[in-house]
């Protein structure tokens, strides 16, 4: 895997780049040390802010696994008092219809 | 170019500076971040175009170097670990930037439409000899790649790094770095043979 694969316009566009110098690394802007090592040093914030999204999540996961146990819980009673309810009414809407 | 291997590891007191910055040292964290700006400015200014505001991103990658650091294990020279956070974190940013629908002659400044002209029509090997136009010119096809492809032909073809340093820089394995220069390549080719049937206007 070489430069050869390429197609002759990337390779001559590759040696003409490669006549000059590749960027240099400048040195860090004036406070710009200080303030990253100062923003990187706030633990409280980020212990506080880390601390809610772990809150978070579990909340969220808790919310979920509540919503899905109340709808196990109460499907049955719901769908018990529906066919009680058609039965009560002693006919079938379906068959009514067809007349059967 | 990144060249990790010149790094002055062994003149810079990396492992009492992180034991410093550990503890809670502000200044160790002060002389780490003035040590690798260096660095990690390169990277950034050789990953991405130079619109982008390199202040901010080399803050994001000194950020996640801090919140990181309890992964570092060692193994491997501290600045060759926060290249590769330098490096992720350039994909990310052209990840999140959207890309130009399509490469067009009149995005070219007189000079790069020039140079295109003279490197597509041109029938023998010979390079042009402007350089800088060259890089110019190469930032603006190369963002027609997508982030991965594009960092590792970068990577090859203009860094000549082999594919064990790329794997090292990247974390990513042989067969996905191959897969993604012959992806990069197939693009370009195919983007070269367009630009040869459009007209330059």
């Amino acid at each position: 895997m070489n430069l050869n694969d390429s197609h002759p316009a990337w390779r001559r566009l590759v040696r003409a780049a490669q006549t000059c110098a590749a960027p240099e690394g400048g040195a860090a802007p004036f406070g710009f040390a200080t303030r990253v090592a100062a923003q990187a040093a706030r633990p409280a914030e980020r212990g506080v802010i880390g601390g809610l999204e772990r809150i978070s999540t579990r909340a969220l996961s808790l919310a979920g696994a509540t919503a899905a146990l109340v709808v196990l819980l109460t499907a049955s009673p719901v769908v018990n008092a529906l066919q009680d309810d058609i039965a009560e009414r002693g006919s079938d809407p379906v068959a009514e219809v067809l007349d059967l | 170019m990144v060249n990790m291997s010149a790094e002055p590891d062994v003149a810079f007191d990396f492992a009492g500076h992180l034991r410093g910055v550990r503890a809670g040292d502000q200044q160790a964290a002060r002389e780490l971040v003035e040590h690798l700006y260096p660095l990690v400015s390169r990277i950034i200014r050789a990953r991405l175009p130079r619109r982008v505001a390199e202040e901010d991103i080399a803050q994001d990658v000194f950020l996640k170097m801090f919140a990181r650091l309890d992964q570092y294990q060692g193994n491997v020279p501290f600045s060759h670990w926060v290249s590769r956070i330098a490096v992720t974190t350039c994909i990310d940013h052209l990840r999140a930037q959207q890309r130009r629908p399509e490469f067009r002659w009149a995005d070219l400044s007189e000079e790069e439409a020039d140079l295109l002209d003279s490197v597509l029509t041109n029938e023998n090997d010979q390079a042009p000899d402007d350089g800088l136009i060259a890089r110019e010119l190469i930032a603006k096809l190369l963002e027609q790649l997508s982030p991965s492809d594009r960092l590792v032909i970068q990577l090859l073809d203009l860094e000549q790094k082999t594919i064990a340093e790329i794997r090292e820089l990247t974390g990513w394995n042989t067969s996905l770095i191959k897969v993604r220069a012959f992806r990069a390549r197939r693009k370009l080719n195919k983007l070269f043979e367009t630009l040869k049937t459009k007209e330059r206007s």
